[in-house]
């Protein structure tokens, strides 16, 4: 029971309660800003001192807003209310008058007025293409006058380009021209695309001036398109046979040039294994045999310009005083630039490993050339070894591709699994 | 006797050059600097000498009329001009900063003032002042003369070279050795060479490889 007491706090007879928090001085009262959040006020406190009132001023943005609580009530228009009305659609050809909401403001007048002002606003969506029509006179001068096609034909065909914005899929299917044959959606188009382009080409005076517009770029081909949905449908209609006898004749194709290359390369090889094996057997013996390393003279001679371009080749300097070590450090610094990315890293790395990475000390003609010359080596080597890594990474792919093919499935069950 | 065209080209002014020829004249800038120790300010921590001379301790007047040192803009008056040999000038400071070593050629040379640059070091890589361990920074180059005028090339080949006037800090310089530079650039060119012989059997052989894998599928 005592312990109890003792853990409530509660004071044992005759001790006195233990210190209150009357010795404990109280935090200095912050004064809550007008149109501060209770929430946010209780985050504040006065041992980091945020002057409240200074925080109030980036959220006072508007005149006569007071602050957070009190929102932009008083829109200028007045209270939002909606009505129910009357509209037209400028887009429609027949005058009709349907109804709906629209969004209005009730001033303190009592005058109200729609939101949006202004023409319907799905109009502008109502795009028509433009067709060419002629009059009399072009159709006397430009239009040449194709056997089959009479002005009124001609023009019917206009009439229903226009209705249908030259969807010619429905207009070939509408096309009822008394006296006519059956037009096809070629025949339609050839003609359509013959008299836009004279009007076009009659109207500039030139065929220069709109060399650029499609209809001159490229003039339809009846041909062509038939040729090109001939071949659709029959690629639609090939049974699953045909396919695969077709990708067939594609493997075996495959093969014989893969044959063929095969041969080359044992050609090649065969010549190649017996240079490289003189060249390893002798680099046992000595680094110089294997290759010759392109030596710098520290001499000047005459003639020769003394200074060094990227491919360590000599040119000549742009001024008459140069300082040889400047122009060889910018030189060197202007290629490592050049690196991008992985290879920046690289070219780095690399020289740093061969303790190259500084520019050299003494940058005399022999010592600058010898320094381009070996940071070109190094960024071919890298570039060298870069090739032959994604190429081993591409023969393993292929070895991974074989294997999975050369197991129980045929090409087309593995086209079944996957969802083809 | 060759045509005069083949050994002599013109110059901007007129001037008779030889065509293709050079003269090479090295030059090392350098500065030391050394710490004040207990007589060390805030502004004034270090007295440093930024100087011109050559490689070989040769007198280069037979090239060099004067040589200006342009230093940081807290300096009063930052040029400073030096026509006499030894190129030195001593200041006082506590910052380090890029000197500019202007070089003026003599006028039968007719070239325009080469600028190189210095950074002036006062501090060591370890950070640590030593009063009587000076900090000294040299840096080599070449001045290369590319076509340089008749009068001075006839001037350069009967001259005889001399002793440059002593420094006295001469003790501090350092040594340049070039030929064991070149020879170790050619050291390593020689092994990345070895190691792409190497590469270049690699890719051979997978090529090989890559047109015989072709040839496995199906049959």
């Amino acid at each position: 029971m005592g312990d109890v007491k003792d853990i409530l706090g509660v004071p044992r007879e005759g001790l006195a309660p233990p210190p209150s928090k009357s010795k404990k001085k109280d935090e200095p009262k912050l004064v809550k800003p007008k149109g501060m959040s209770r929430e946010a006020f209780a985050l504040l406190s006065a041992s980091h001192p945020l002057m409240p009132s200074q925080l109030m001023d980036d959220i006072r943005k508007k005149e006569g807003v007071a602050g957070l609580k009190e929102k932009a009530r008083r829109d200028p228009r007045g209270v939002v209310t909606f009505q129910w009305r009357k509209f037209s659609n400028p887009a429609r050809g027949d005058g009709l008058e349907l109804e709906h909401w629209v969004k209005c403001y009730r001033d303190a007048q009592g005058r109200v007025t729609p939101a949006d002002t202004g023409e319907y606003s799905f109009a502008k969506y109502n795009k028509k293409p433009p067709i060419m029509r002629y009059n009399d006179e072009e159709w006397k001068n430009l239009i040449k006058k194709e056997p089959g096609w009479s002005r009124e034909e001609t023009d019917y065909l206009l009439d229903m380009c226009q209705r249908f914005e030259l969807r010619f899929v429905a207009i070939a299917d509408r096309y009822e021209f008394p006296g006519a044959p059956e037009r096809s959606i070629e025949d339609l188009k050839a003609r359509y695309y013959g008299v836009a382009r004279q009007l076009l080409v009659g109207r500039e005076g030139g065929p220069e001036s709109v060399a650029n517009n499609l209809l001159v770029r490229h003039p339809f081909n009846a041909q062509h398109e038939k040729e090109r949905k001939r071949g659709l449908e029959l690629l639609m209609q090939r049974s699953r046979e045909q396919d695969e006898a077709e990708n067939e004749i594609l493997q075996q194709a495959a093969q014989i040039e893969a044959k063929r290359k095969a041969e080359a390369a044992a050609r090649k090889a065969a010549a190649g294994p017996a240079a490289a094996a003189a060249a390893g057997g002798s680099s046992q013996q000595g680094p110089a045999a294997a290759r010759e390393v392109q030596e710098f003279r520290a001499q000047e001679e005459p003639g020769v310009p003394p200074l060094f371009d990227e491919e360590a080749q000599p040119k000549a300097p742009d001024k008459g005083a140069v300082a040889r070590g400047q122009h060889a450090r910018e030189l060197v610094e202007a290629v490592a630039a050049r690196q991008q990315g992985k290879a920046a890293k690289a070219l780095e790395g690399a020289l740093a490993e061969i303790k190259m990475d500084q520019f050299p000390r003494c940058p005399t003609r022999a010592v600058c050339g010898a320094y381009i010359a070996l940071q070109r080596e190094v960024i071919e080597l890298l570039e060298l070894k870069r090739n032959v890594q994604a190429k081993q990474h591409m023969l393993a792919g292929m070895k991974r591709a074989k294997r999975e093919e050369d197991g129980d499935e045929t090409p087309s069950q593995k086209r079944q699994r996957m969802g083809k | 006797m060759a045509a005069d065209e083949e050994k002599y080209i013109l110059g901007k002014q007129g001037e008779r050059r030889m065509k293709g020829r050079t003269i090479t004249v090295p030059v090392v800038t350098g500065t030391c600097a050394f710490y004040l120790g207990k007589k060390a300010s805030e502004y004034q921590s270090h007295r440093w000498t930024v100087y011109l001379r050559s490689p070989s301790g040769e007198d280069l007047q037979h090239v060099i009329k004067k040589v200006t040192f342009v230093l940081h803009e807290s300096f009063t008056n930052p040029k400073r001009d030096v026509e006499v040999p030894p190129y030195e000038l001593t200041e006082v400071g506590w910052g380090e900063f890029d000197i500019i070593v202007t070089v003026h050629f003599r006028e039968d040379i007719r070239e325009a003032p080469l600028e190189l640059y210095h950074r002036l070091k006062l501090y060591d890589d370890t950070g640590a002042a030593n009063p009587k361990k000076p900090v000294v920074q040299e840096v080599y180059d070449e001045i290369v003369l590319w076509q340089p005028t008749e009068d001075f090339f006839n001037r350069y080949a009967t001259h005889t070279a001399r002793a440059a006037p002593p420094s006295q800090l001469a003790q501090f310089y350092t040594a340049f050795n070039p030929e064991a530079e070149y020879q170790r650039i050619q050291r390593a060119r020689q092994r990345l060479a070895q190691i792409r012989a190497n590469v270049e059997n690699t890719a051979a052989q997978l090529e090989a490889q890559e047109a015989a894998g072709a040839g496995w599928a199906g049959s």
